[in-house]
């Protein structure tokens, strides 16, 4: 039986310890599953864009800590395969799927970075394993202060929507991006600004 | 599997693994799969796709910069073409578990 705190046996904070060796030494494990793939690249995602503003913000007031281990798990659970999402075979003899972990990992990526976004949590919403069903993309996001909510939100649903037009045949319905939370804009490396 | 189900599992890794937009091929099943293979000694690593009961099962990450739809339908075509000259009709499915 899968463990769903787990992703093929690997915890989140194990794939992060990982990630902090260099990936060194190589666990075939690791490397070889999708999920933990997918984690481990939103978790570089994350570290590269804002994870120490966040860290630090997180020592400084307590409730940010949970909301970070809410981010995290989100990458864990989020990253396991799901459901399957069918795509046009050219003939009955052959089944063509996207697994639903693989396109949320697409809209995280989608959405990481824009105006200093990180995304917290992605769902799919409607029956993705019937072709041609109606779906709906629900996702949170921390935005960078200072920056026009409004527009990131409409610049990462235009990216969500032009990945999963290429990656997908969904018959996506709406993007709904809701901003949860506002962290400091990450300083550059040396300080200065 | 057999061990001609394995050999053409061999061949049929090798030839997903070389086909554009395919990045990596992972063993079928997941991990429970591949340990459940090492304990019987049938992994392979070499092997990742699954030939079995007449079923032929890949899955594999997307490269960056491909579109998945258009390389699942191409490693399809490419397993249903090599199966086609073992006079093989299999069914085949194949999976994207990753896209870059």
């Amino acid at each position: 039986m899968t463990d769903p705190d787990t992703l093929d046996g690997h915890t989140i904070e194990e794939l992060s310890d990982y990630l902090d060796a260099g990936r060194e030494p190589r666990d075939e494990s690791i490397e070889n599953s999708p999920g933990c793939q997918i984690a481990l690249e939103s978790l570089a995602r994350l570290r590269a864009s804002t994870w120490a503003v966040l860290e630090a913000e997180a020592q400084a007031t307590p409730a940010d800590d949970a909301w970070l281990g809410r981010v995290m798990a989100g990458i864990a659970r989020e990253a396991h395969a799901g459901r399957d999402i069918p795509i046009a075979a050219p003939d009955e003899r052959v089944t063509l799927a996207v697994t639903e972990g693989s396109v949320r990992g697409l809209v995280r990526a989608a959405g990481d970075g824009v105006g200093g976004a990180l995304v917290g949590s992605c769902t799919l919403l409607g029956d993705v394993t019937v072709a041609g069903e109606p779906v709906d993309v629900q996702v949170t996001v921390s935005v960078a202060f200072g920056e026009n909510l409004r527009e990131v939100a409409q610049q990462i649903r235009e990216r969500i929507a032009a990945t999963l037009a290429l990656h997908t045949e969904l018959e996506v319905r709406d993007i709904h991006v809701t901003v949860s939370d506002v962290h400091p804009v990450a300083k550059p490396a040396g300080g200065g600004v | 599997m057999t061990n001609d189900e394995l050999e053409l599992s061999r061949q049929l890794t090798s030839l997903v693994r070389s086909l554009p937009g395919v990045h990596d091929v992972y063993t079928t099943g997941g991990l429970v799969a591949a340990a459940t293979m090492a304990v019987t000694n049938l992994f392979d690593d070499e092997a990742r796709v699954a030939v079995e009961g007449g079923r032929v099962s890949a899955s594999i990450a997307v490269a960056a910069g491909f579109s998945a739809p258009d390389t699942l339908r191409a490693t399809s075509a490419a397993i249903a073409a090599h199966l086609a000259t073992a006079g093989r009709t299999d069914e085949i499915a194949v999976t994207a578990s990753r896209i870059e």
